[in-house]
């Protein structure tokens, strides 16, 4: 063998592992994960809201109006029938003027077969207490209280025709660690083998204004969660999110 | 031989330079590591590993503490209603004036040592951490008064900050959360530990016999039993939120307004004494003018509220005389770090 035979192959021998070596290991074998996107579709009373103008009724009897909808879903988990479950640490803000919002995508979900969803209803303690953070936690999306850090969990402004038929302003932000809810939804089987999948959930906001705790926006149109005062209103919230979520279909 | 000598060497280079390829930019020069010096008597400071302090991030920070392109119209800066001269409080004023000519409703807190107050910023704590805390301000109607996408877009069409935010944290793109880590960084700095008092503990000052004598007064637990809260020394606060007592229905529900938790009521976190000569007026609304008055009122003035403090429930009142309360403010002032409040490091750059 010449030396520059030797060369060559000593530099082959050398040179194509390390070159290799700097790829990323992304040679997890394709199939045995797949994606769901969960889709959020923001409904009153069963029909697709629409926003801007005075038409929804609850059950208190408020007239009222949307001009903006905005909320954090966090950390969907699918869970199999044997209590397995997989977790996406995922913080979503959900805002109803963006459709591409509702959209909350998790990739490499194991193969098999799910038959309910857990979710939050705002964030969680780790993340609630800073805002030094990025993405749908930016500070910028401005759903963050700045005199007590803490994420805005659900804000619904607008407007509503009080007892006397006058229009007045309608502003609920709803946060702090005490509005936290668990979300538990059982779907209909969600069969992953290395495939993509939809799975249709709608948010109601009058069953959140009606069951089974009545609002009443004449009490009080105007909620910070910054009061004491405004405890006994996250409380009656906290109950009726944990109904206001639903599931529909698995595309 | 002479070949196979050749060939080995340019392997070798070879060799090293695909190593080199594997690695991210090392050569480039990272922002420079900031060399916090902690005074003695002060413990050491724990910086969040999510933002270590850097000497470009501190002199951004500092920058944008004074600038006022963080106001909506553009008139105030952090330090308009933060001097250093008074220790980073707004001179006399009770409630300092928002860029739209309102008051606000609380008097503004020194700004120094606040690495240490892992307790909440704000005199109801509100703010988790001085990152978060940098916000409030310039959001607050009656403060700075501005939007964040503003604040951004204005430092986005800066024609320093881009480099500078690039220099402190390796990115162009400018966000909220640089910003917060920016004027957190430059605060960290801020650390006050060179009164006569602590030159009187490092044993290279004495202390006159009347501030010797405030001194026993200050830890005497029938006395003046300041130590249970302004603990002596180090911070001089435990940082913690207490009811005083200042009305007998707490008109500002302060630490409840957070907790959402009515045993607050009217708590209000202990401020440092250190440079509480320079911090006047006193008390979470600035109520009283001088040291004369805050003694008088921890003498005599107090009210049995609900929620009123252990250590003033059992503080029988009238306990101090007027001279055990000039002593005490006399050892207050052997507080007043002036090595502080003229470093220029910490000055409008």
């Amino acid at each position: 063998m010449k030396i520059s035979e030797i060369f060559f192959l000593l530099l082959a021998l050398i040179i194509i592992p390390i070159v290799s070596g700097c790829k990323n290991d992304e040679n997890t074998p394709v199939g045995d994960k797949g994606t769901v996107t969960f889709n959020i579709a923001n409904e009153v009373g069963g029909s697709p809201l629409q926003m801007g103008s005075l038409n929804y009724t609850n059950a208190a009897g408020n007239n009222y109006q949307v001009d903006l909808l905005k909320y954090y879903v966090s950390n969907f988990t699918l869970i199999k029938d044997d209590n397995t479950e997989y977790t996406i640490g995922n913080h979503d803000l959900i805002d109803a003027a963006d459709p591409a919002s509702a959209n909350i995508i998790a990739k490499d979900v194991p193969n098999g077969t799910y038959t309910k969803l857990r979710f939050i209803l705002g964030i969680d303690s780790v993340y609630n207490h800073t805002g030094d953070q990025a993405g749908d936690l930016d500070p910028i999306n401005g759903m963050i209280w700045s005199w007590n850090t803490g994420y805005i969990f659900f804000k619904h402004e607008g407007v509503y025709k009080d007892s006397l038929q006058q229009t007045k302003g309608l502003l609920y932000h709803y946060g702090t660690d005490k509005a936290r809810t668990t979300i538990e939804l059982t779907m209909q089987p969600l069969i992953i083998s290395g495939n993509s999948k939809k799975v249709n959930l709608a948010f109601d906001l009058n069953s959140l204004y009606n069951t089974p705790n009545q609002l009443d926006f004449n009490v009080n149109n105007v909620h910070q969660s910054t009061s004491p005062g405004d405890v006994i209103w996250i409380q009656k919230l906290r109950t009726n999110f944990s109904q206001a979520f639903s599931f529909k279909s698995v595309e | 031989m002479k070949k196979v000598v050749i060939a080995l060497s340019v392997l070798l280079w070879l060799c090293l330079f695909f190593l080199n390829a594997c690695k991210k930019d090392d050569t480039t020069a990272g922002p420079t590591p900031y060399n916090l010096v902690i005074p003695a008597g002060l413990p050491p400071m724990q910086i969040p590993a999510g933002n270590p302090l850097t000497v470009e991030g501190v002199l951004l920070g500092r920058k944008l503490f004074y600038d006022p392109i963080l106001s909506g119209n553009n008139t105030q800066s952090c330090g308009s209603c933060h001097k250093q001269k008074f220790a980073f409080v707004d001179s006399s004023l009770k409630y300092s004036v928002g860029i739209d000519n309102l008051p606000g409703t609380r008097n503004a807190m020194p700004l120094f040592n606040l690495g240490w107050n892992t307790k909440g910023l704000f005199w109801d704590g509100g703010a988790t951490n001085l990152e978060s805390q940098v916000i409030a301000p310039i959001l607050n109607p009656l403060e700075m008064h501005d939007l964040l996408p503003n604040v951004i877009n204005k430092l986005r069409g800066h024609s320093e900050y881009p480099a500078l935010f690039k220099a402190a944290f390796g990115t162009d793109s400018i966000t909220v959360s640089l910003l917060m880590k920016a004027i957190a960084q430059f605060e960290r700095t801020l650390i006050s530990g060179n009164s006569k008092y602590d030159r009187y503990v490092r044993g290279t000052e004495s202390l006159t016999p009347q501030e010797l004598n405030g001194l026993n007064l200050y830890t005497d637990m029938s006395k003046g039993d300041c130590n249970h809260c302004h603990v002596l020394g180090s911070t001089f606060t435990d940082f913690e939120y207490r009811n005083t007592g200042l009305d007998s229905i707490a008109v500002d529900k302060g630490r409840a307004l957070v907790t959402l938790n009515p045993t607050d009521d009217g708590k209000f976190k202990t401020p440092t004494l250190r440079n509480i000569a320079l911090t006047a007026p006193y008390m979470h609304d600035g109520r009283f003018s001088n040291l004369n008055e805050v003694l008088n009122f921890y003498n005599t003035g107090f009210h049995y509220t609900q929620n009123l403090d252990l250590n003033l429930q059992t503080a029988v009142k009238g306990r101090l005389s007027t001279q055990d309360m000039l002593d005490i403010i006399a050892f207050l002032n052997t507080l007043t770090d002036t090595e502080f409040t003229t470093n220029s490091s910490f000055s409008k750059p």
